[in-house]
């Protein structure tokens, strides 16, 4: 049985926490090895690892990235992530886990377009439909 | 009671209210939010900008030592900075949040890669037990150029 980890999202900024806990103290450590893109949680009291984060980070751009950092610098351990449904995981399938599960589906959307200062909006136009101002005058 | 204490700080739907109610949480913690830094442009405060489809209100803005203006939303200062720092027990830092300001100007460039910038202090902190620390603060390029703070967290320093 793998380690107990909560997964805290933060739609749509693509970032998360793995905690044990929804509260937890803990200090980040190895970001520069994971170029930023991740950082590893250690608990204040036992300097043991607890979690993970990408704080700063923004996984939809990160992750082939990260993939590749975490093949080159492995993460040891099992976890379980009830949030994810996921038991005995390794850290690269949890992240992949959640790119599927957030990132990949928005991705399949179609993305909303805000129109910009000064834009102007399309004219509807209709086909083969008469206006009053086609009408013969009398 | 923790699963609680977040509950009860993300219970408002106001961001104005759940930010008075973490700021009470806060003081009663022992680590009182700062007043807004007085080193901000607070020209552009109030106006609205869409971040990633959210529309997030500008609390302030700072030009920091690229060049570059950089704006501070109040929601994601909510959601993000003030629980972030909270969820992880790390609430003494955000006794420091009006340094965000100094710490993009004067602080040291610890890594600029397109989009994202993180800078760091330098001065170094103490935490409450006893560890030193320096204040990070990570800026990201939005699609439309400009350019916004995305992370303050502290980063121990051996």
């Amino acid at each position: 049985m793998g380690r107990l980890l909560r997964l805290h999202y933060y739609s749509p900024w693509d970032t998360f926490d793995l905690l044990p806990g929804a509260r937890w103290p803990v200090q980040t450590a190895e970001d520069e090895r994971y170029e930023f893109r991740l950082q590893l949680l250690l608990d204040r009291h036992t300097g043991q690892l607890v979690g993970f984060g990408n704080e700063g980070g923004d996984l939809a751009q990160d992750y082939p990235r990260l993939m590749e950092l975490l093949a080159q610098h492995p993460v040891p351990g099992l976890y379980d992530v009830p949030d994810l449904n996921l038991t005995d995981a390794t850290l690269p399938q949890i992240i992949t886990a959640i790119y599927e599960r957030y990132v990949a589906t928005r991705k399949a959307e179609p993305e909303q377009v805000y129109p910009t200062v000064g834009a102007q909006a399309p004219v509807l136009q209709v086909a083969d439909r008469p206006t009053d101002k086609s009408q013969p005058e009398e | 009671m923790t699963p609680d204490l977040i509950a009860w700080l993300t219970a408002p739907e106001d961001v104005r209210e759940r930010r008075d109610r973490i700021a009470g949480y806060l003081a009663n913690e022992g680590y009182p939010l700062p007043p807004p830094p007085a080193d901000a442009d607070y020209g552009e405060a109030g106006a609205i900008h869409w971040v990633r489809g959210q529309e997030m209100a500008v609390t302030y803005s700072v030009v920091d030592q690229s060049g570059q203006r950089v704006y501070y939303y109040a929601e994601y200062e909510v959601e993000h900075i003030l629980l972030r720092r909270i969820r992880r027990a790390e609430e003494w830092v955000l006794e420091h949040l009006s340094l965000i300001p100094s710490v993009m100007r004067d602080g040291r460039v610890v890594i600029q890669e397109i989009g994202r910038i993180i800078y760091e202090s330098r001065r170094w902190f103490h935490s409450p037990e006893g560890e030193r620390y320096r204040l990070r603060v990570v800026i990201q390029e939005r699609e439309d150029g400009h350019w916004w703070v995305t992370s303050f967290h502290p980063r121990q320093f051996r």
